[in-house]
């Protein structure tokens, strides 16, 4: 029997005295906090930071966050506190309750909005501990399939958000269920990753941990030398910490080597060292298995009495502990001893009840053990078709343990790890240039391939070319002159060859211009023509790449996308998808659920997929939507991210998962939309990963370096966002710069809306007359955006008065003109607001030969904005009877005039004065409204 | 009682209270930046006039009269009030009696056309006399 080992399976890093000044800083804050959120966020701190030291302590915590965050329907508090009761049920060895309250937590993390993004990395953060945990329980179990899919999802999970201590941790609790499955190779493989990680990180007990668990294996390996050498490593380690688990399991360990070598009284030593430590720390599971391991070691030294004692009462504490494994082991070595002491029927006993356990459990290790030990127990019991039937499990499990494939594996993994730390050493990027290899390799590939089809294309038109001379040679070989026909036949052959090349040239160019009638970018808005700066540079002439909008009066939505591939194949996707976004938009029924598009995205394209199983067709986008009726701004996507730069200077950083338009699903997607008030937001950049992936810097490095996300961040930081056009220049030469003379690899789009721009209503107002005005050739024009006041409006009516005279302009004419401009600028005088600073008001008179106009624009609050709307509604719809009618009604209602002095029927005179001719534009601008109008006067309908 | 007289300006109208002769007179733009402050005297003054007002002879007329280049709305709310007032005054002196003048220029038709709009409204007999 091989003697009995603990393992460990989680640990904290932080020393105790830090926890406690952590602790009570947390609480202080705690006693001050107001912010029910908070609270709730830091009773969870307090929790985790209690983990290793109370655990009734940190339940209390966690139960207490609980409690505010269901009241608060607050799911990131909720499942966070899900999670540290679920630890703290581990921990105190309540598995079933800890399985319960962890997928719950499972749950609550999957339906929380990872957004902003800080919530986003807690999200994910918290499902890697949580599947990690819920490993741990499954482990603790017996269930190792399980445990090995939650610890395999936690290492995806941790890896999505580059968590090196999570997976260091992962890869850790992998190789230990690998290795009790007697999957050596793996085992092996997974500790290293592991040990690369924590030593990276300066871990030093994480390390101790793998030297341990290494050394294990050697040991299951029968190769002492190696066990010893890794477990005296993790035993240094473990000394100069001072860790009371790592230093029990490094002396259990160790003595188990000496009895595999026979050095009783050295093993000895070493467990005792270990109930030592057990009994100070009051520590059970130490207790346990240094008992068990003492009573191994009498087993082999023949005193059968001393080992059962010592055996029983470990066996006692493992069923109090409930750990399957270990009571297996125990069993085991009971059974042994009742055979040597002759007591067959009681080990028998125990020994079957050993093997069901580690069946249960499914422990190879355990089943070779306990069956290797049945065998002489059924033959003295002359059961021999049993007996029979063990040596033939026994057997099988041996050969699959120490199968060739799994020594094999052993051997590489241990030469890869000794190459890969001195590869380390020599540099700590290490890494980063093995995957920059990587792609360096794949690209070479790449170019390969596209040599490969150069040059098959170009021997097809050879042949082409070859086969046409050939033919026409034979014919003119009748002929006398034959050097100068082929001559002459060569040059049709070569002007035919070019001939067939511009027209496929000319045919992508002509495809460009239909791709071009696809894409939308917002100059051609109607309601919402913000500043735009668009960077659009494909590969090839046409691109996989896209853009577009659709918007209805209220609402906005905008699309970036990128398609598979580039070149031909990408733009029939790329309008494909416009198509596909076109059809789809219209189902999105709440826009705070704007990545429900994604779904059906993906439904329509995976049907396309489905009718030819030759091709790939799928795309990555984002997509914002903007309602101005509800003044927000949604942000959602697949596999994009999408950077809002906020007012206050914070750059928000979106990333949406890939749902793999096109393809499988995929392993965890966690969809969301993001939603802002339109006022805080400064800009939204959408862009493809084109510029991300740019190979590009320094010209000496050859193969050069990706542009990258950061350096991207930067440049949007520093970009310029009042001036569109400055904003493209910025981008392209930076684009030129970073590339030299490297060649673009993919299709490049990056698409910024400058929502936030102050410069807003003028554009508005710009688009505004150029739809409105119709007077071809002007006498006098006067223009103005000025913060008006009595003194300026005198002045501006004397002027026009007099314009007016000059033209010999009609008098009712000239009166109406007048009395309009009177009470357009009281209006906008009234309603400019002087707390925000938005007092500048627009005008512009136009006189022509046949009318006048006049445009007007101010700045409205927003909430005299419902009351504006009401008049302009009424008064669209009336005819002058009913305008007249009303004005007189609301002039004589005997209600005092407004605050302002306003009497509510400017509107009514100036429509009645106008005819009717009168246009309007409401638009909102941050959190006021832009009112325009233009009225005309036109002198041929005066008098109707 | 003292009469209150105020002269025109680009933006307010003359005004003309007149207690001898029993006549109320606005005259020119009005157009007031605060339209309720400047009107606030003459509606005063006709507060004074109503507790002042004796009958000598029996019979009295109280003339209102607007002669006006052009008017704001807001001034046409206070002068629906201002004739709603002279209205409730009068009717409360036994013998005194009242007339309200539109004054127009000869083709302002707008002009015209609101005391025409103000007559339909207040119910009151106006007099249109147009002047050149």
């Amino acid at each position: 029997m091989k003697p009995f080992r603990i393992i460990l399976l989680i640990c904290y890093a932080l020393s105790v005295s830090a926890q406690n000044r952590s602790i009570d800083s947390l609480q202080a804050l705690l006693n001050v906090s107001t912010n029910d959120t908070l609270s709730c966020d830091l009773n969870n701190q307090i929790a985790v930071e209690f983990r290793s030291i109370n655990s009734d302590t940190s339940l209390l915590y966690a139960a207490k966050a609980l409690v505010i965050a269901k009241s608060l329907s607050y799911h990131l508090g909720t499942a966070e506190a899900e999670l540290n009761m679920g630890n703290v049920f581990l921990n105190t060895g309540q598995y079933k309750e800890a399985q319960k309250i962890l997928i719950n937590a499972l749950n609550t993390f999957l339906k929380t909005k990872p957004f902003p993004s800080d919530v986003g990395m807690r999200v994910k953060k918290g499902l890697g501990n949580t599947y990690n945990t819920l490993g741990n329980v499954y482990y603790s179990e017996g269930d190792y399939d399980d445990a090995l899919r939650c610890h395999e999802n936690s290492l995806k999970v941790r890896k999505l958000i580059n968590d090196e201590k999570g997976m260091a941790f992962s890869y850790n609790n992998i190789a230990l269920i690998c290795s009790r499955q007697g999957n050596y190779g793996d085992a092996l493989k997974n500790h290293f990753e592991s040990l690369k990680i924590k030593e990276k990180l300066g871990n030093k007990k994480g390390a101790a941990i793998s030297y341990n668990n290494i050394g294990l294996i050697y040991k299951d390996q029968s190769r002492s030398d190696e066990a010893l050498k890794n477990l005296k490593k993790a035993l240094s380690i473990a000394k100069e910490l001072k860790t009371p688990d790592v230093l029990a399991t490094c002396y259990i360990n160790i003595a188990s080597i000496y009895v595999d070598q026979k050095r009783y009284d050295l093993a000895l030593r070493e467990n005792n060292h270990a109930l030592e430590i057990g009994n100070e720390y009051h520590d059970e599971a130490i207790r346990s298995d240094a008992l068990g391991n003492i009573g191994n070691v009498y087993y082999e030294q023949g005193k059968y009495k001393e080992a059962l004692d010592k055996e029983m009462e470990a066996l006692k504490l493992k069923e109090e502990l409930e750990d399957a494994y270990g009571a297996c082991s125990f069993m085991n070595t009971i059974s042994r001893i009742y055979e040597k002491q002759g007591k067959t029927k009681e080990a028998l006993k125990y020994g079957e009840k050993a093997l069901a356990l580690a069946f249960r459990i499914k422990a190879a290790k355990q089943i070779e053990e306990c069956s290797g030990s049945l065998i002489g127990l059924y033959k003295k019991t002359g059961d021999y078709r049993k007996a029979y039937e063990m040596q033939d499990l026994s057997i099988s499990i041996r050969d699959s343990i120490l199968s060739s494939k799994n020594t094999k594996e052993l051997i590489k993994q241990e030469i890869n790890h000794r190459f890969q730390k001195q590869a380390l050493a020599d540099s700590i990027n290490y890494a980063n240039k093995r995957r920059l290899d990587d792609i360096a390799n794949e690209q070479k590939l790449k170019a390969e391939k596209n040599k490969m089809i150069v040059l098959i294309c170009g021997l097809a038109l050879s042949l082409v070319a070859f086969a046409f001379i050939f033919n026409r040679f034979r014919v003119a070989k009748k002929q006398k002159n034959i050097i100068e026909m082929q001559g002459l036949y060569l040059s049709k052959a070569h002007s035919q060859l070019e001939e067939k090349s511009n027209e496929i040239k000319d045919s992508i160019l002509y495809a460009k211009e239909i791709q071009n009638t696809f894409l939308k970018s917002l100059a051609g808005a109607q309601y919402f023509p913000y500043p735009t700066t668009l960077v659009y540079q494909p590969k090839d002439i046409v691109s996989g790449d896209f853009y577009w909008y659709k918007e209805t009066n209220d609402t906005l939505f905008v699309a970036v996308g990128d398609s598979t591939g580039h070149g031909v194949p990408g733009a029939i996707i790329s309008v494909l998808a416009i198509q596909t976004l076109e059809k789809l938009i219209a189902n999105v029924a709440n826009k705070s659920e704007l990545h429900s598009l994604n779904k059906s995205m993906k439904a329509e394209f995976n049907s396309y997929n489905k009718r030819n199983a030759g091709v790939s067709i799928g795309l990555d986008y984002s997509i914002i939507c903007i309602s101005k009726a509800e003044n927000k701004l949604y942000v959602s996507g697949s596999g994009q991210n999408v950077y809002v730069k906020m007012k206050n200077g914070k750059l928000d950083e979106n990333k949406f998962d890939s749902i793999n338009i096109g393809g499988a699903d995929p392993y965890i997607y966690m969809p969301f939309t993001a939603m802002y008030s339109l006022e805080d937001v400064d800009a939204v950049i959408m862009f493809s990963d084109g510029i991300i992936d740019q190979k590009g810097g320094p010209e000496e490095e050859r193969s050069g370096k990706k542009y990258g996300s950061r350096r991207f961040r930067d440049l949007i930081m520093k970009l310029n966002t009042k001036d569109n056009k400055a904003a493209e220049k910025a981008i392209e030469t930076e684009i030129r710069e970073w590339k030299g003379e490297r060649e673009q690899l993919d299709d490049i789009t990056v698409l910024a809306l400058q929502i936030g721009s102050d410069n807003l209503h003028a554009i508005h107002k710009e688009k505004f007359i150029t739809e409105h005005s119709t007077i071809p050739e002007a006498f006098f024009t006067l223009e103005a955006d000025e913060i008006m006041n009595q003194h300026k409006l005198e002045m501006l009516l004397h002027l026009f008065k007099h314009k007016l005279k000059d033209f010999n302009l009609p008098m009712v004419a000239q009166k109406r003109a007048y009395a309009i401009i009177v009470e357009a600028m009281e209006n906008a005088m009234r309603h400019s607001s002087k707390e925000s600073g938005y007092m500048e008001i627009f005008h512009k008179f136009i006189i022509g030969n046949e009318e006048i106009e006049m445009f007007f624009g101010n700045f409205v609050r927003s909430d005299e904005v419902e009351e504006l709307k009401k008049h302009l509604s009424f008064v669209k719809e009336e005819n002058k009877d009913n305008l007249k009618k009303r004005m007189y009604e609301k002039a004589s209602d005997g209600m005092p005039l407004s605050e302002k002095g306003g009497a509510g029927v400017g509107i009514f005179d100036m429509l009645i004065r106008s005819n009717g001719e009168f246009s309007y534009k409401l638009i909102s601008i941050n959190e006021h409204y832009y009112y325009l109008t233009q009225i005309r006067i036109s002198y041929g309908k005066l008098n109707s | 009682m003292e009469n209150l007289i105020r002269e025109a300006s680009a933006n307010t109208p003359g005004v003309k209270c007149d207690f001898v002769a029993n006549s109320l007179t606005i005259e020119g733009e009005s157009r007031p930046e605060n339209v309720r402050a400047f009107y606030a005297e003459v509606f005063n003054w006709l507060e004074k006039y109503n507790s002042t007002v004796e009958l000598v002879d029996g019979k009295k007329i109280f003339n209102l009269n607007f002669k006006l280049d052009y008017f704001n709305s807001s001034s046409l709310k206070v002068f629906m009030e201002l004739i709603e007032l002279v209205k409730k005054i009068t009717a409360s002196h036994n013998g005194l009696q009242y007339a309200v003048n539109w004054y127009y220029q000869e083709d302002d038709e707008d002009i015209l056309d609101s005391g025409k709009e103000i007559e339909k409204m207040n119910g009151v007999k106006m007099n249109f006399i147009s002047y050149s």
